[in-house]
């Protein structure tokens, strides 16, 4: 049989081999893992992480550049899988893959970033770059819940920013008797703070439900939709717009997203589930 | 005009074997068609029960093999065999355009592309369609314009056969003992005329889904669906896939294999929540995705009128009927 030549393209879905630098616990069902920083990324940008044998997961970055640091909640096969790794084991990683959040249109603005449970992660590395360059920004608020004070996610990072030029508000659904701060749904905190639509830009993600009710509150302040912004999370297999998993309308999460305009798909009707 | 008298086709066949992989429409004994490079060749048939998609996008395939230890290796398996298809149909010539829109753009997909660069089409314009074929309202047949490298006509005992590409002309060339030369006129005198009875109403079919999201009769038209992925099985433009990986101690390989918007695992999302939860969801997934957010996209429906899926659903739901119907009150 006669051979052709091969395509000179390069191959997206092989992924390269990172080992495990470090790993933090964040919470029971959660962990940090950090990479080396060979990767250049954005801020809300994902990869998509294999461990070799159990598959492969979209994973959102939860750094700043040049950092690589990839937060995980163990849900599934792969996820326990990455829950169980260890220092030096070796992954696969693709990527870094999705538009990320709009940090050119957030300078010069009043920034509210809304964070529920582990959607705090592709919010975080935005956090640590508009702190890095402060003065660039205008107001900032923080404002991020979580179901109960243990599944809180980055307490360190949530410990300095409540000491940074930021605005932080933390809820939780449901305090233990420790907890002294502030309970509820992340919604009951927009009554604390002193936002207005003026100038300003909401950046939200956290499980639909959440972002629905987040979105209804801003509306409420009179936020415009294209004053918006979501981060969404779907099924994916390949993150480059093929596999045809994480539609939302006509738009793909992985290669139109996963970050969009909340006037982008605001009137398709599966959108914030 | 140059011919290719039928009862030469098998000398043919074995001929381009000695070069090529030969995939061509074979017939089992229950009487299904689908392509095959062993067998015999069955070429009195109206369209192959099964498409050839899958010498493109097979159902299951390996993408990588991965070895763990001390070296770490990953192996892909990138399919580089010359090889023919023979026999195949206008409708199932337009899907292969319709997803090469899809593996090609900003990222490549060198599996499918890689078969697609090494495979030439010999396709068979359609003179007898079945009764479920609507390609004429998507313009992908009866007759093939564009899309494969030979196409032959059936004029009786014989064949008609036009070059679309160099590379058809090539095949044409190096196999001219095959081929013969007659005069037009005889050619156009024994030309049948395709007749196809199936039709759909596409007419503002964007808007008209546009503003049926809500629509009532949805829930009607889904009742009787089995989400049983039939029709995206055998669709042929039809491309989701899955990925898994299988290993055994140090050795493995990932997976790649069709998956279908039908079935309830296709979305949900690891942590239970599930954005297209009933059966309602999927089956309007499946007809906005093919007549509206694929066209949003990709500037064409994903459908070429073939009609496996209305012949092959087990409860007789029919797409034209859904999309000629589908109105926004």
């Amino acid at each position: 049989m006669e051979m052709e030549s091969s395509l000179e393209i390069e191959n997206p879905y092989l992924p390269r081999l990172m080992k495990v630098q470090k790993i933090r616990v964040e919470t029971e069902n959660i962990k940090t893992f950090e990479f080396e920083k060979t990767f250049g990324h954005l801020p809300g940008q994902f990869v998509e992480l294999s461990v070799f044998g159990a598959g492969e997961v979209p994973i959102s970055i939860s750094s700043a550049p040049p950092n690589l640091e990839l937060t995980v909640n163990r849900v599934g096969i792969v996820t326990n899988a990455i829950y169980d790794l260890e220092v030096g084991d070796v992954v696969g990683i693709r990527g870094p893959y999705g538009n990320g959040w709009p940090t050119d249109a957030l300078r010069g603005k009043n920034i509210v970033i809304v964070g529920g449970g582990i959607g705090l992660a592709p919010l975080r590395g935005l956090v640590q770059m508009i702190l890095s360059e402060r003065k660039n920004y205008e107001k900032l608020y923080i404002l991020y819940g979580a179901r109960t004070p243990s599944d809180l996610v980055f307490k360190q990072d949530l410990e300095n920013w409540s000491k940074a030029p930021a605005n932080l508000f933390v809820t939780v659904d449901r305090a233990d008797e420790h907890w002294k701060g502030n309970v509820g749904v992340v919604t009951t905190l927009f009554p604390k703070t002193d936002i207005t639509p003026e100038n300003a830009i909401a950046l939200i993600c956290g499980p639909g439900i959440m972002m629905k009710f987040v979105v209804k509150s801003l509306k409420a302040l009179n936020f415009e939709d294209n004053q918006i912004v979501v981060s969404m999370e779907r099924v994916m297999k390949c993150g480059i717009g093929k596999c045809g998993h994480c539609n939302i309308g006509a738009k793909y999460v992985c290669i139109d997203g996963p970050v969009f305009n909340y006037k982008e798909i605001a009137n398709i009707p599966t959108e914030l589930k | 005009m140059t011919i290719l008298k039928k009862q030469n086709v098998s000398k043919l066949l074995d001929e381009l074997r000695r070069e090529y992989k030969v995939f061509y429409p074979t017939r089992d004994e229950e009487g299904v068609i689908s392509f095959s490079n062993v067998g015999d060749v069955v070429l009195d048939y109206s369209n192959s029960t099964v498409p050839p998609k899958d010498l493109f996008l097979p159902q299951t395939e390996t993408t990588f093999e991965f070895e763990k230890g001390a070296e770490f290796k990953l192996r892909p398996k990138v399919h580089i065999v010359k090889r023919i298809v023979l026999g195949i149909r206008p409708c199932d010539v337009h899907s292969l355009i319709l997803l090469d829109k899809v593996f090609s753009g900003d990222f490549l997909d060198p599996y499918y592309l890689q078969r697609r660069k090494n495979t030439s089409l010999i396709a068979i314009n359609c003179t007898e369609p079945e009764k479920n074929c609507f390609c004429s309202f998507l313009e992908t047949g009866p007759s093939l314009k564009e899309g494969a490298d030979i196409v032959l006509t059936d004029l009786g005992d014989l064949y008609s056969v036009e070059t679309l590409t160099e590379k058809g002309k090539e095949l044409v060339d190096n196999k001219s003992r095959f081929f013969e030369e007659v005069s037009l006129e005889q050619e156009i005198a024994r030309k049948r005329k395709a007749e196809i009875t199936k039709t759909i109403d596409l007419k503002e079919i964007a808007e008209r889904l546009e503003k049926s999201f809500e629509s009532p009769y949805w829930d009607k038209v889904s009742k009787k669906c089995l989400n049983c992925a039939i029709c995206t099985y055998l669709c042929p433009t039809c491309y989701c896939f899955d990925a898994v990986d299988e290993s055994l101690d140090f050795k493995g390989q990932r997976i790649r294999c069709w998956d279908s918007c039908m079935f309830p695992s296709y979305s949900r999302m690891a942590g239970g929540i599930n954005p297209r939860a009933t059966k309602k969801d999927r089956l309007m997934q499946r007809v906005y995705h093919k007549f509206k957010y694929f066209d949003d996209r990709y500037g064409n429906f994903a459908c070429v009128g073939c009609g496996r899926c209305v012949a092959a659903c087990p409860v007789n739901l029919d797409i034209t009927k859904i999309v000629s119907e589908v109105r926004g009150d």
